[in-house]
């Protein structure tokens, strides 16, 4: 099973699970953002010949994750959907729904959920901006509030090591931290590693902490 | 000769006007007019500028003169006037010359041609007029014609074109250009049975090749040669007698002020750097101490708007521009007679190359051709010696075709799909009538077809895939609008990275810089871009906005495509002159650095292997020097690192350059002149290199083009985003790892395989590296410290692991250490 490894975040403690997950054990609540459900349904039906799996491989880690964590809620912060909405992922998803029908799962919407149908997908929507103990929850960076910690996605950080290549990033900063994108199926932005320091690079089965602290 | 029998002539209207220029036709012209208009096909060789353009457009004009005649049409009635000429040429920035070129004997002979443009450059004007078929002549490129055939009309349009004039077709030979290329004149030949096609090509080595694939449907087609080539005088810049000369360039910026005095000495220069960046950094350094007028000192490389690059074409025309730094952007080309001097900084890279660049300036007939090469580092002297000796051996580098290329038999489908649609029986036979499709098998025409149509071979991995629909009468077409729309955006094959537009923040266009560089920068940054320090305001969608500043103290953008390799072909020379040094000042110059070489180390030598074994803070290297060119090291060093770590378990790092490579072991251990030659045998090569050339990791890169070229990636517009295209965005490496885990056995997968082993690879020219290599004596040295050949290698791996300002820092630091101990 995926590593994770414990880190502080605002006084909090908190698992960055090397799946691309972050986890609150005090609430019991599996964090991640951009899934972006029915990305390669997209580009088929444009013409570009993506093939399928994507889908069920993301929801497959996602059940693992949940199932290894015991999480009682999972939030997706955004980017729930990549486009408009296709039968296909409308059933993969509802089948992954009933498998954790005691789950709690609350969506903040990103800028791809235009198409979003929270009561349909057996979700609740969550205004971006929520705040729950020390954090703020959004989608994308922006005002957490006086002396939250803000929590969010939309960036995609992938750090890019030496030797290495590019690895998705748990961006930590003194007061936000951002999520890497979980979905495989998505590209990433490159954080300068100059502004890495005390972040987490991950690779699916392990994940790292980088030295020193954030900034 | 009468003047009753010079109006018998066939040519005589031609004549009369070379006659009123004061010139005369010559023999090379005459035969190709009288061939043209015994309707054959045929290629033309000849050097740049030597009255090529008449040659290959003589006859038809000789024929539109002729029907003028018979004809006697009346001014402003012509009768639906449609296309007869197509003059293909490779690069925008050489039509509008093109079209100047054209003019010229169109209107002196009286003809009512419309002339237009159709590339990318072209006027709304000049495409509405290539649209709607109206003009008699059309200038194109590749990319251009294909973009015309995805039009139903351009049918009827082109199917009265009598002649196809493909100007620079070596330059198109050897790439995916020339294989879409192929594609589109198979299309046109379908179409118009009769018409003739002329390639215009410099020297190559496979001329009967290049005649091949051009004209697939005239075997034994004629080659006309345009005289003998040039000879070419190489004049090198020497080091002054004693001086320090640097082991590893880079810049060559040390032998700024020699090059400043060349150019007092001429009215005009073409400088040529071989890398953008490198050009960018003699523009600015030269600026620094130019005393002339700012304006008469220009920058010209491909990623320059076009608009800026044109001003400093027609400056160098006109002789505003006193010297134009530039790179392989003004190899091709219309001339400049009015250029003195060609100079050349850092490596030639190769016979064909060098040849190409010293045509660009003036040349008149019987004058030798002239060119001023400047080394950057000392072992360049030996690689300007070794061109020379080459060319007066007439060796020349050949440029073979790919064939094969998939990903543009896909693209030019969907094309024809799009332009009124096609069936597919008697698009395979026409395909199959190229060079390049001649051996394609029913399989990999069945793949292209299921690929276009369902997405891939396994129908249940592409759902709601729509492309390529096929209609109730059995022809493929392309209905989706969006698809039509993203497919038009995105025909062409050259590729590169993600362009940025640069654009001022007052307004104006200052070119493209590659996605990868920009997005490393943060606004107030500061670059160096188009002759100018620029600083980033902000990056707002594909567009960087920028401000120009004062001080010239920004980084230099490092485009990619700049690591051209020495051709095989010059890198043997290299070996020979070093092992056997000609009678010339370049070697003369070196001589003191090979006496240090041959008291440290040994020379290479043509019997034997020259391989060094030193003990660096580093670690532990071994130097190997095939000179094989820094495409064929690449695979060689991973095979030799592969094979090395299977007899004794331990981590190597590799790098290359055009004379060697290096393997560098991070644990102590030995070797010996048996182990190296064990390293180097030819068996097994295909599964060695499999396992250890991180086949995966270079496929991945070959993948890029790939999917750009076949429509997976989505074109990046510069400057704006289609709202339709901002939710397809992918990098081709996502989509290659997503088509690894999903649909392994892809066409296009099997494609980036496929030319990673026979171009990146280059596996049947390694496996004769190795063969060779394995063959020769080893000569094992043990120098204490790095040598004049193992340094550039030393440094090149350093730099491999640190960023660039270390690598400089560092790379001067330790060079200055190795001198003063040998000096």
């Amino acid at each position: 099973m995926a590593e994770s490894i414990a880190l502080e975040i605002a006084g909090e403690r908190m698992q960055a699970w090397a799946d691309r997950a972050l986890y609150w054990p005090a609430r019991r609540r599996l964090l991640i953002a951009d899934l972006h459900l029915g990305k390669g349904n997209t580009f088929r039906s444009a013409g570009i010949a993506v093939p399928t799996g994507g889908t069920d491989r993301d929801l497959a880690r996602l059940d693992r994750l949940v199932a290894a964590t015991q999480a009682a809620s999972l939030w997706i912060l955004g980017d729930f959907l990549h486009a408009a909405r296709h039968a296909a992922v409308d059933i993969a998803w509802r089948e992954f729904r009933a498998r954790h029908a005691s789950l709690e799962i609350g969506v903040i919407a990103g800028n791809h959920d235009c198409a979003l149908d929270a009561d349909a997908a057996g979700v609740v929507a969550l205004p971006d901006g929520l705040s729950d103990g020390p954090f703020a929850f959004r989608h994308a960076p922006g005002a957490a509030g006086a002396g939250a910690h803000l929590i969010c996605g939309h960036l995609h950080p992938v750090a890019k090591l030496p030797d290495v290549g590019r690895h998705p990033l748990f961006w930590l900063g003194r007061s936000m931290t951002v999520l890497p994108a979980f979905s495989l199926f998505t590209g990433g932005q490159v954080v300068p590693l100059s502004e890495c320091a005390g972040s987490v690079v991950c690779n699916g089965s392990a994940a790292y902490r980088l030295p020193g602290h954030p900034a | 000769m009468t003047a009753d029998g010079t109006r018998q002539r066939f040519d005589a209207p031609l004549s009369a006007w070379f006659a009123s220029r004061g010139w005369k036709a010559a023999a090379f012209q005459r035969e190709t007019w009288r061939r043209y208009r015994r309707g054959e096909s045929g290629l033309l060789v000849s050097p740049t500028g030597s009255g090529k353009t008449l040659a290959a457009l003589g006859g038809v004009l000789l024929d539109a003169c002729h029907d003028t005649k018979a004809t006697t049409g009346k001014r402003g009635n012509k009768v639906a006037p449609r296309t007869r000429l197509l003059w293909i040429t490779p690069l925008r920035a050489l039509a509008n010359d093109t079209l100047r070129a054209l003019r010229e004997p169109v209107d002196a002979l009286g003809l009512d041609w419309t002339i237009a443009l159709r590339t990318g450059d072209a006027s709304a004007r000049d495409k509405r007029l290539a649209r709607q078929g109206r003009a008699d002549a059309l200038v194109i490129t590749p990319e251009s014609l294909a973009l015309l055939l995805s039009y139903p009309e351009t049918r009827e349009q082109l199917s009265g074109l009598q002649a196809i004039l493909v100007d620079e077709w070596h330059e198109l030979l050897g790439n995916k250009r020339g294989v879409l290329l192929q594609l589109c004149l198979a299309r046109l030949r379908a179409w118009s049975p009769t018409v003739r096609i002329w390639g215009m090509s410099a020297t190559l080595g496979n001329l009967a090749e290049a005649r091949d694939v051009l004209l697939p449907h005239a075997p034994d087609a004629t080659i006309v040669h345009a005289g003998s080539a040039r000879s070419l005088s190489i004049h090198t810049l020497l080091p002054e007698h004693g001086e320090r000369f640097p082991w590893a360039g880079h810049l060559g910026l040390s032998q700024m002020q020699r090059v400043s005095g060349q150019l007092d000495q001429a009215r005009s220069t073409l400088l040529f750097a071989n890398t953008r960046s490198q050009a960018e950094l003699w523009h600015r350094a030269l600026s620094a101490i130019w005393l002339d007028e700012p304006s008469s000192l220009a920058l010209h490389h491909g990623s320059l708007d076009a608009r800026l690059r044109a001003q400093v074409e027609q400056g160098l025309r006109d002789g505003t521009v006193r010297c134009a730094v530039a790179t392989s952007s003004l190899d091709l080309g219309v001339d400049f007679p009015t250029v003195d001097q060609v100079i050349q900084i850092g490596s030639p890279k190769g016979m064909a190359r060098l040849l190409q660049r010293a045509g660009r300036a003036r040349h008149r007939p019987g004058e030798a051709g002239r060119v001023i090469c400047v080394p950057t580092h000392a072992l360049e002297l030996a690689e300007y010696a070794a061109v020379r000796e080459a060319l007066a051996a007439g060796e020349i580098e050949s440029r073979p075709a790919p064939i094969l290329s998939v990903d543009v038999l896909a693209q030019h489908c969907v094309t024809l799909a799009l332009g009124g649609g096609f069936d597919p029986r008697q698009l395979k036979d026409e395909v199959k009538g190229t060079h390049a499709f001649a051996d394609m098998s029913d399989a990999v025409w069945q793949a292209v077809l299921d690929y276009i149509v369902r997405g891939g071979a396994a129908l249940e991995n592409y759902p709601e895939y729509r492309r390529v629909v096929i209609d109730e009468a059995g022809i493929y077409r392309v209905s989706d609008r969006r698809v039509a729309f993203r497919h038009r955006l995105s025909i062409g094959t050259i590729s590169s990275d993600g362009a940025l537009q640069v654009k001022l923040l007052r307004g104006g266009s200052l070119g493209s810089v590659e996605e990868s560089f920009l997005a490393r920068l943060r606004p107030r940054d500061r670059f160096q871009f188009a002759g100018r320090t620029l600083e980033l305001v902000r990056l707002q969608g594909m567009t960087a906005y920028v401000r120009v500043v004062k001080q010239a103290d920004g980084i230099v953008p490092r485009w990619q495509g700049g690591r051209m390799p020495l051709s095989t072909a010059l890198g043997a020379r290299v070996a020979r002159v070093l092992a056997d040094p000609p009678q010339s000042p370049e070697m003369q110059a070196l001589a003191p650095l090979l006496t240090l070489q041959a008291e440290v180390s040994a020379l290479p030598a043509p019997e034997r292997l020259l391989v060094e074994w030193t003990r660096t803070r580093e670690g532990w290297h071994l130097f190997v020097f095939p000179f094989a060119g820094r495409g064929l090291h690449e695979g060689l060093a991973a095979l030799l690192a592969l094979r090395w770590s299977r007899q004794a378990p331990n981590t190597f790092a590799f790098a290359v350059n055009d004379y060697g490579l290096v393997l560098t072991a991070k644990a102590e251990t030995d070797v010996g002149a048996e182990q190296i030659h064990q390293l180097l045998d030819p068996h097994g090569l295909d599964l060695d290199l499999r396992e250890g050339a991180n086949l995966g990791e270079l496929a991945r890169r070959q993948f890029r083009d790939i999917a750009r070229v076949a429509g997976l990636l989505p074109p990046s517009l510069p400057g704006r985003q289609a709202r339709s295209l901002r939710q397809l965005q992918a990098s081709s490496g996502l989509l290659f790892d997503v088509l690894r885990a999903h649909d392994p056995g892809h066409m296009l997968l099997q494609q980036a395989e496929r030319e990673v082993f026979e171009q990146t690879l280059d596996i049947a020219a390694l496996r004769q590296l190795l063969a060779r290599c394995h063959a020769l004596d080893i000569d094992l040295q043990s120098p204490r410290h790095l040598t004049p050949l193992s340094f550039p290698l030393w440094a090149e791996m350093v730099r491999g692991t640190l960023s660039s300002e270390d690598w400089q820092t560092r790379v001067r630091r330790a060079a200055q250490q190795l001198e003063r101990r040998h000096g």
